[in-house]
């Protein structure tokens, strides 16, 4: 995979949210209880605690029923409203789609890619605008159609009125999404031809932690910058190089192996994906040539596996497997493992299970043989490959993936709406869609203050005094004064950078193209968290926006 | 409020859409493929070569695209080149491939996509890629798609242009020209081998396939209207007699000397082309036109066909300037040299020499064919003296020199003061060092 994965710290993740919503809880009521004592005077503090008490009383007393009632109402609107129509463009897409991609590769791992990103990018690409638009004009609508004045008049609470828009929008996107993403499922398995079936897979992998050592031999153990191995001088900078004929080794660091679940399997099979640099021709029709020793921590144990050649960028399964274990030519299992010890070149075996991967802990060690060559890898490109699971189920996590980003599209553009005339909510939604997926990571960068040329004051000062952003700042009160200020600019975009949510964790297409399951811990667990945090404080901002919201209001 | 009813509201509707579908008919009939059938627009369409069939092959899908996009695709195709960079540098080559598949649907008559696109697959993405094998079907991977982009596009004598060069300089002068020479008579990829019908149809050299797209390539280029901007004209006709050369050069440099025959007949198809074909074409130029097989008669027969407008004293400064411009002596006489039997000769002894020194180690039967090779090149030299400025000439009777001392060295003998080709090894005393130290890391002594 051209991308490292790496897992989502619940906890850490719950503690966050927990704290940057009572801290926006927080300063809400402290900001509202101010507006209402200078609004009304000291009435205002009453006024305030009543509206509380009321809000407390209503999501104490919601009524499955009525939020079911809306429910259906929103499905009847949408559906009237000729949202199924998508349903005509995804069905020309899919009927020409092979138009447009067959003469994209012959390779089956390529055809994958390829059919994969198609399916569920045209299955996001329709939907979400779809239910976008839908939940930003549904309330709008209702409020200028006076439609709304009908349900609020009933005993209907207004939180009610908003989760059965969450709901009902929900239901219109899961419909439409079902369908989709069953038609693509069949139509992505239909093109793939016979020969490449088998590249229909969820591959479980197990990834270890990565370290190097240099050409003298020396492992560095952090995972500073250091600790990587030479850079070739590759724009991407994803991988990493060892030098051949030398020491240089890379390390990957297995802890907690599922031994029982391996001996099950009946092999253990380790995949990898090496890159080869060339630093001069040497023998032109030979690959280059490397070898793995697998070490297990617990009893010492080392075992050069048998040599191998790098085929980068191969589609054969064959060419990037090592095996051990198995079954036979007689159809018995192998359980032993047989090599040659380093020291005294013995011929030895020993048992797999029970003293290779003894303990589960074990650390493989990758070196390049040519001298003068170079061998590039990544976290990613190497990794123990547990049973599959089936490509079904790795394909709708992927829609599932899409559905919970829906979902969250849904909620933002109905609490917008509550707030908000509907081209503004749809703008609003739009722009927090798009700052989420596409500028997350500057976002990130700013609040972080690790920006190049500082922070705001810092930058605009720059800018005035044609500083280039690299220039030193010279000390004294007028850098102290900025970075002060800064600061506080800083923890204001920290705060507000939490107000959009990260889309890239729905982003599960990469994990099905590639032919692995979408992992729980790295891709499905963040995508329910985020979805999930968002649900709840958009909920109590659409109810108090709608309950103070003046209704005759167009 | 209206007075006229539904039913009179519909008629007049209907009428007005009977009356805009007249200009419509006028404007837009189809045509059946002659020049002045069809409505205004087909028939300007056909006027200027606009439609889709007069600029090549029709794809339905890139149509389609187009059609759909709007006036976007130029945007659509921009964002498409940024992926397909972004694509090359973090090596998915299948994102890469698809991207520009798409690119090429939407902007299937820009030729600077094709050549682009074509020369990134064969050249930079191919030398990403460490296995010979799979190098070579990345150039495979970027000559078909520039082929599929002179298809698409008949009156851009360039795509051909391209394809040949693919076909003949990757193919034949890549660092791995040995291997990819052998795969593209016997492509890896083919189970139970022979070439890949796709490139190489009829099973020939990759030299001669390149020459036949330089052919295509200057039959598009003849057609009335039609002119390209890769190169001089007077070098963009040269390429098929250049791929000729090629051909019989490698073949040769190869050492299959047991088809000693097939050797001397592509040199004088080269000599025969070359004087016939590209040095008799006329080139224009700012004292009119001129041919590079020149001499005064035809000189003189073109000013009197021009009604005397040029001189011949201006008509031969424009030949020697168009033939220096072109090396079109050096290249001649080459062919003709080349094409002689004691040349051929020569080259063999030499190429055989040097592989029973090296690969044998038969110092003495080494000794004997380099001093035949070398006698016969001093005589080639006397003959046609100018060939000693010609560097792969000169290359190899140097190298021929070093080896044959070798030779001599390696049985204990001195090295006589005076030997055949000794004027050229004292006159080139650099170039006599730098093969004598090569040979000496290659193979000691």
């Amino acid at each position: 995979m051209s991308f490292d994965v790496v897992g989502f710290d619940f906890l850490e993740g719950l503690t966050h949210f927990l704290k940057v919503f009572g801290g926006i809880l927080a300063a809400a009521l402290v900001v509202s209880l101010i507006i209402a004592f200078l609004k009304y005077g000291p009435r205002g503090f009453g006024l305030f605690f009543k509206t509380i008490w009321q809000a407390i009383v209503d999501f104490a007393h919601t009524s499955p029923r009525r939020v079911w009632a809306i429910t259906m109402l929103t499905w009847k609107e949408s559906s009237r409203k000729k949202a199924l129509f998508v349903f005509v463009v995804f069905a020309l897409l899919i009927m020409f789609a092979g138009w447009f991609l067959r003469s994209s590769v012959d390779r089956a791992d390529l055809q994958l890619k390829v059919y994969v990103k198609f399916v569920l990018t045209a299955i996001s690409w329709l939907t979400l605008p779809v239910v976008l638009l839908l939940s930003c004009w549904g309330l709008p609508t209702d409020i200028k159609n006076r439609s709304l004045h009908t349900v609020v008049t009933k005993p209907t609470r207004r939180h009610e009125v908003v989760l059965g828009r969450f709901f009902g929008f929900s239901l219109v996107g899961t419909v439409v999404l079902l369908v989709m993403g069953v038609i693509g499922y069949f139509w992505t398995v239909g093109q793939m031809p016979a020969e490449a079936k088998s590249e229909l897979v969820g591959r479980v992998p197990v990834y270890g932690d990565m370290t190097y050592s240099n050409r003298e031999g020396n492992r560095r153990q952090d995972a500073s910058e250091e600790s990587s191995g030479v850079n070739v001088g590759d724009i991407w900078e994803f991988r990493s190089y060892i030098e051949g004929g030398t020491k240089s080794r890379t390390f990957y660091d297995f802890d907690n192996l599922d031994v029982d679940e391996i001996r099950e399997a009946g092999e253990f099979r380790i995949e990898y994906n090496f890159e080869a640099f060339r630093t001069h021709k040497g023998d032109i029709d030979k690959r280059l040539a490397c070898q793995m020793t697998i070490v297990n921590n617990t009893n010492g144990l080392r075992v050069p596996l048998p040599i191998f050649e790098v085929h980068e960028f191969s589609n054969r399964a064959a060419d990037k497997t090592i095996i051990l274990g198995g079954i036979d030519e007689d159809g018995n299992r192998i359980d032993t493992v047989t090599y040659n010890e380093e020291a005294t070149n013995e011929l030895k075996t020993v048992n797999l299970y029970d003293e290779v991967l003894e303990g589960g802990d074990i650390t493989i060690e990758v070196q390049c043989l040519d001298p003068g060559q170079f061998l590039g890898m990544a976290r990613p490109d190497l990794f123990i490959r547990m049973p599959d699971r089936s490509f079904a189920s790795t394909y709708f996590k992927a829609v599932f993936g899409i559905w919970l980003q829906m979902v969250l599209i849904i909620v933002i553009g109905v609490t917008a709406s509550c707030f908000v005339k509907g081209p503004v909510a749809t703008l609003l939604t739009f722009g927090i869609l798009v700052v989420g997926t596409g500028f997350s990571e500057l976002m990130q960068g700013l609040a972080a203050g690790q920006t190049e040329g500082g922070g705001p004051f810092e930058s605009a000062y720059r800018m005035f005094m044609h500083l280039n952003p690299t220039t030193g700042f010279d000390e004294g009160p007028l850098k102290s004064v900025i970075t002060m200020v800064d600061q506080i600019a800083i923890g204001f975009l920290w705060t507000v950078q939490h107000l959009f949510p990260r889309f890239e964790y729905y982003n599960m297409i990469p994990f099905v193209a590639n032919g692995f399951d979408v992992p729980w811990e790295a891709s499905l667990l963040p995508s329910i968290a985020v979805t999930l945090a968002f649900v709840i404080p958009c909920l109590i901002l659409g109810y108090f926006s709608l309950q103070l919201r003046e209704m005759e209001a167009k | 409020m209206n007075r006229i009813s539904s039913q009179q509201r519909k008629l007049v509707y209907l009428i007005a859409m009977g009356l805009l579908l007249a200009p419509i008919v006028y404007f837009g009939a189809p045509g059946d493929g002659s020049d002045d059938s069809g409505g205004q627009l087909s028939q300007l369409r056909s006027e200027y070569d606009l439609g889709e069939t007069s600029l090549g092959n029709v794809d339905p899908a890139s149509a389609t695209m187009n059609l759909v996009l709007l006036g976007l695709r130029g945007i659509a195709s921009n964002m498409l080149w940024g992926q397909a960079v972004e694509q090359k540098d973090q090596k998915d080559w299948a994102g890469l491939r698809a991207t520009v598949d798409s690119i090429v649907l939407l902007q299937p008559h820009f030729k600077q996509v094709w050549e682009f696109q074509g020369w990134n697959l064969a050249y930079n993405v191919s030398a990403e890629w460490d296995g010979v094998a799979d190098r070579y079907e990345w150039v495979k991977e970027g000559a078909k798609f520039m082929m599929r982009g002179s298809g698409r596009n008949q009156k851009y004598p360039e795509l051909a242009w391209e394809t040949g060069r693919i076909l003949g300089q990757k193919i034949g002068r890549a660092d791995e020209k040995k291997y990819f020479r052998e795969f593209f008579l016997d492509d890896p990829t083919r189970d139970g081998g022979g070439p890949d019908p796709d490139i190489n149809p009829a099973g020939k050299d990759n030299y001669l396939v390149a020459k036949d797209w330089f052919v295509r390539a200057n039959e598009v280029e003849d057609q009335p209207g039609i002119s390209q901007s890769r190169l001089a004209r007077v070098l963009f006709r040269s390429y098929p007699v250049r791929s000729q050369i090629d051909y019989a050069d490698t073949f040769q440099s190869e050492g299959k000397f047991d088809e000693i025959e097939r050797i001397r007949e592509a040199w004088e198809v080269a000599s025969t082309e070359l004087r016939n074909d590209w040095g008799s074409e006329r080139f224009m130029t700012p004292a009119g036109a001129i041919v590079l097989e020149a001499n005064d008669e035809i000189l003189e027969a073109i000013i009197k066909e021009e009604g005397e407008r040029f001189s011949l004293a201006e008509k031969r400064e424009w030949v020697n300037r168009r033939q220096n411009m072109s090396n079109y002596r050096y290249w001649r006489l080459r062919c003709q040299v080349e094409s002689e039997e004691k040349t051929i000769n020569a080259h063999r002894n030499l190429f055989l020499g040097k592989r029973a020194l090296i690969d044998r180690g038969d110092v003495v039967e080494a000794e004997r064919l380099l001093t035949e090779g070398m006698v016969a090149m001093e005589e080639i030299l006397s003959e046609w003296p100018e060939l000693e400025q010609e560097d792969n000439f000169r290359e190899e009777c140097l190298k021929a020199v070093v080896l044959w001392r070798g030779a001599k060295q390696a049985q204990g003998k001195e090295v006589p003061a005076d030997f055949p080709l000794k004027n050229l090894w004292d006159s080139y005393p650099v170039e006599a060092a730098e093969y004598t130290e090569l040979f000496r890391t290659l193979y000691g002594g």
